[in-house]
């Protein structure tokens, strides 16, 4: 039979299915469109109801004028009265993420998201752009050597509760018993309803009293709900802080206090981490100047708290968070214009597609107060302990190219002293980076270096140490970090084509603690110095040479941080600087200090900075209106916490509604 | 014997087997999580450290007893506890969030089932009628677009065609929703509003899933057709002048939907397991967002329990399939 046998059943078939299949979907979709519709034509209606409403009333306020008018006029004055203006919507719309199910309970291990600036109050905000405070729940304090006296302001639980000194206590007892932080706190006492007095152990180092006064801890643990708690909380913390104080004066701890520890810090574990209070009491208690209303796998709704001292300002009545599953699903978000402000990482070509949907999308770049990607050595390699190899690493990569594929907006390092590059003018002198060796590209002065060196290129064009040695190494990457991938690759070919035997491996997903607390790598693309939470380059420096990558580098184990180094100042040690940067107050002398780091970090080249790492913040003004201006050290709370400044823009009403 | 007790002794044999290949996925799901590298508490650990500005060490040892994850207990003990757990029918512990892992699948499994279902459906049956209209004009420029087409859409991964389709419906033409699972405002429960939302925002998901799974069926059920449309019977049955919607029911379908059938298990493990990537792009609270949230913060007991969900769903619905290939095909029946 021939293939002119075509069956028309099937055919006919085929095109009734997938044509009934995709009506069905569509229809399904209209008449849920039409449903969602009409439930906000009810909700319209009933607006239109109350808006009716208040026109009565209005009309009934004009009638009352109209007849004092009439009675003023006779008097010779005439009182003027307000009509209401019609309400404009008053919804900010982010995206953000939460731990699904959702308990609500702060002390869970993974905590309650994005409400945790939004819906808790810390004691300030501290802004690292000025360096200056912006009092929260702490309305005064007073810090008189060891002991900080905090002022509560006079707000309220979303419950309608007052916030107490309570309340404070029992947050700081609460976080000691089940995070065994902050230790250094002593006791905390009432003075009054709104007066707590903190007792540190000795006067705090401006890094303690930032992470301290910064962090919503004090918040977390409204008494009314977990004071039932405050007892065991505050013997398990006690038990906690003798074995701290014994591990710092370098004492053996008894094996019977341990034990007792152990045992009460496990039942009050279980217990609080079990507490659900969204189930339990069906609201999630706070203080923040939001609340949380409802909350979903996909989207949170908050509610402005009445009771907060902000209540009366705030622009904002709802504040609605779609979840952040991936970066794709938060591009479609910002390129439907369903989202008010995001700042997801986006490649140069999706930012011009975001920027193009219209001139009210706008896109704020502020510092993350990090550099990253940044090349950090493992020195237990021998091969990372030559500074000719270091100096010539660096000059080899040209490092605006690593930049143009991942931080593409942000300018290009020439140094490498370890202050953020936004912040360099602040904190370097002119004379200090005029003594500062620019490490600037440069293959042939690289070239140079290794050869006065003694290194030696091999017929295979690798480079050879002077005993003969092949410079081979890996560069790690953490594989679920796409920039950090892609700068992995770029760095290893710059090297490779130089005449380096780079291979980059990567970490897989979950691990990197792992991989670098074992020192299972060479050189790893991670963050170098970072300043979050003080904005201060202490924290940066105390990151290099005694922190995270000062452990996973082998610096501190090595004693690099320790060693002399030779400065214009004399020989300095590191480690040295860093501790005295922490206690020193005066400005001018933290500068100096500041400096002579700079100059050991970007001579003796303990790590390669690449570039500062910029948020990009993606903003709309088609709904709100009152973004701070580019230069507004404001947006310098973004980094560890962007929703403090929606806080402070929503609750000061600086931000407003567009009207109409 | 009767045919009825063939077929108890045919069920039994195959329940049997359904029980060893149980038990032995299992077992390799429960070593492949454990011996994992990671451990639960260093993802906490950095956020502790990034969070609150702390030493790394310290960090640790908060985020080991919060999680109050006992590094040294042996795997093997962890894995008697865990079969002597199954029996009592009970799937694990959640260290993240406190409590037993049952309670948290339960919140995300509906809905994942919910787009599977829907996505098998919409695939199987388009799908498999397109490959025997294919078949039929084989040779022919229909046939060479739809085949060319489902070679390219196979090879594409599920994530890919989830991004696609969200961008080019959901942001470019603002068919489908950009995600979530039911729209805002709408009171969950059972009442039409809720039903059609769920319905409405399931669209993108479950297009991004049958669109993957659509061309396999596409492609298997052409390749059968194929074949029989070479058998004997077939051209004998043209020969007669048999109606051409008669001859593809009950000389081509027939013995066509039988091989197809079994990949059907196949198939909803393969979308299964793609739900991880398409969820996260549709922001839909499923199961497979649920087991990438998982792995990545080494939730041991959680990621086990989804597996284990996922591994007897299944192995159960190949169970199911095989017992009723007897029922379907009379050869099967008579061996």
């Amino acid at each position: 039979m021939s293939g002119k046998n075509t069956p028309e059943i099937p055919k006919t078939l085929t095109y009734l299915l997938v044509a009934v299949l995709v009506l069905q979907l569509v229809l399904i979709g209209q008449v849920a469109s039409l449903s969602s519709s009409l439930a906000a034509v009810e909700g319209r209606l009933r607006s239109v109801e109350e808006g009716t409403g208040v026109v009565t009333a209005t009309l009934r306020d004009i009638g009352r004028f109209l007849e004092a008018l009439g009675t003023n006029l006779t008097a010779g004055t005439a009182p003027v009265k307000q009509i209401p203006k019609p309400a404009v919507p008053r919804e900010f719309r982010i995206a953000g993420w939460w731990p699904w199910p959702y308990s609500g309970n702060p002390y869970a291990p993974d905590g309650v998201g994005v409400l945790y600036w939004l819906g808790y109050e810390p004691l300030v905000y501290f802004i690292p752009g000025n360096q200056t405070y912006i009092p929260r729940l702490a309305e005064e304090w007073k810090l008189e050597g060891a002991k900080l006296t905090v002022r509560l302001r006079m707000t309220t639980w979303n419950d309608g509760r007052p916030v107490t000194a309570d309340d404070v206590i029992t947050g700081i007892y609460m976080a000691q018993a089940l995070w065994s932080w902050p230790y250094e706190i002593k006791n905390a006492t009432k003075v009054d309803d709104r007066t707590v007095v903190i007792e540190f152990e000795e006067p705090p180092d401006p890094a303690l009293l930032a992470s301290i006064t910064t962090s919503p801890f004090v918040s977390f643990a409204p008494y009314s709900i977990y004071g039932k708690w405050l007892d065991r909380a505050k013997e398990v913390a006690t038990l906690g802080r003798r074995i701290w104080l014994m591990q710092i004066a370098g004492q053996t701890v008894p094996e019977d206090l341990r034990k007792e520890y152990n045992e009460k810090f496990a039942a009050l574990r279980d217990e609080v981490t079990a507490f659900d209070p969204l189930k339990t009491l069906g609201i999630v208690v706070s203080n923040g100047l939001y609340y949380l209303s409802s909350v979903e796998n996909d989207k949170m709704v908050l509610k402005l708290n009445k009771g907060h001292w902000q209540a009366g300002t705030a622009s904002a009545d709802t504040v609605i968070v779609y979840r952040w599953s991936s970066n794709e699903a938060v591009w479609a978000l910002l390129m439907a214009g369903e989202l008010d402000a995001s700042h997801p990482v986006t490649p140069k070509d999706l930012t011009d597609q975001i920027l193009s949907i219209g001139p009210k999308m706008k896109m704020q770049v502020v510092s993350d107060l990090a550099e990253t990607p940044a090349v950090v050595f493992n020195f237990r390699n021998p091969l990372f302990r030559d500074i000719n190899l270091r100096k010539a690493l660096i000059l080899s990569l040209d490092r605006s190219k690593v930049r143009d594929i991942t931080f593409w907006f942000q300018p290009a390092y020439e140094y490498a002293h370890g202050v953020l590059l936004s912040f360099q003018d602040a904190w370097l002198s002119r004379d200090l980076l005029n003594r500062l060796t620019k490490w600037s590209y440069d293959r042939a002065r690289a070239e140079s270096i290794l050869k006065a060196a003694g290194y030696t290129k091999g017929s295979d064009g690798i480079w050879r140490t002077p005993d003969g040695k092949p410079v081979k190494f890996t560069l790690s990457a953490y594989a679920p970090y796409n920039d950090w991938v892609l700068a992995a690759k770029e760095i290893a070919r710059q090297w490779k084509e130089f005449g380096f035997d780079v291979e980059v491996t990567l970490v897989p997903d979950g691990v990197l603690s792992n991989v670098e607390q074992a020192g299972q790598f060479d050189a790893i693309i991670e963050f170098g110095s970072a300043w979050w939470g003080l904005g201060h380059p202490y924290a940066g420096y105390s990151r290099i040479y005694e922190g995270w990558v000062g452990t996973i580098s082998g610096i501190v184990e090595l004693g690099l941080n320790t060693a002399e180094y030779d400065t214009p100042w004399g020989k300095l040690k590191p480690l040295d600087l860093v501790r005295a940067l922490a206690l020193e107050k005066d400005l001018a002398k933290q500068k100096e200090i500041v400096e002579r780091l700079a100059y050991i970090t970007n001579e003796y080249l303990f790590y390669l900075p690449i570039v500062e790492k910029g948020l990009p913040i993606f903003y709309s003004e088609s709904r709100w209106t009152g973004w701070p201006a580019p230069n507004d050290p404001l947006w310098t709370l973004c980094p560890g916490g962007i929703e403090r400044v929606y806080v402070v823009l929503l609750g000061s009403g600086i931000l407003k509604p567009v009207s109409g | 014997m009767s045919d009825f007790k063939y077929y108890l002794r045919y069920a039994f044999g195959k329940l049997l087997m359904l029980i060893a290949y149980i038990f032995t996925a299992l077992t390799l799901v429960f070593f492949v999580i454990n011996l994992m590298p990671g451990d639960p508490a260093y993802s906490l650990a950095v956020y502790y450290m990034q969070t609150y500005n702390l030493k790394f060490e310290q960090a640790l040892e908060m985020a080991r007893a919060a999680l109050g994850y006992d590094v040294s207990k042996p795997v093997y003990v962890r894995y008697l506890e865990y079969l002597a757990r199954l029996t009592r029918g009970e799937l694990g512990y959640s260290l993240y969030y406190r409590k037993p892992a049952a309670e948290v699948i339960a919140l995300s499994l509906p809905w994942t089932l919910l787009v599977l279902i829907l996505a098998t459906i919409l695939s199987y049956t388009v799908g498999t009628r397109l490959g025997v209209f294919a078949a039929f004009k084989r040779g022919k420029a229909a046939d060479s677009v739809l085949y060319s087409a489902a070679i390219v859409m196979l090879s594409l991964p599920p994530f890919i065609i989830a991004v696609i389709v969200l961008y080019a419906l959901g942001v470019n033409l603002k068919l489908i929703p950009l995600g979530g699972a039911y729209a805002l405002g709408v009171k969950p429960g059972l009442n039409l509003p809720f039903l059609l939302s769920v319905l409405h925002y399931a669209t993108g998901p479950v297009l991004a899933q049958a669109l993957v799974q659509l061309s396999g069926w596409l492609l298997s059920a052409r390749n059968v057709s194929v074949t029989i449309l070479a058998e004997d019977f077939v051209k004998y049955g043209m020969a007669r002048g048999l109606k051409r919607g008669t001859l593809t029911k009950k000389y081509i379908w027939k013995p066509a939907r039988l091989p197809i059938l079994t990949s059907l298990a196949l198939s909803f493990g393969y979308m299964l397991g793609g739900s991880t990537l398409v969820e996260s792009v549709f922001r839909y609270p499923g199961i497979g967002q649920q087991l990438a949230q998982a792995l990545s913060l080494r939730d041991f007991g959680l990621a086990i329990s989804i597996f284990t969900i996922m591994v007897v769903a299944v192995t159960l619905a190949s169970f199911l399939i095989e017992l009723l290939y007897p029922l379907l095909d009379p050869r099967v029946k008579g061996a």
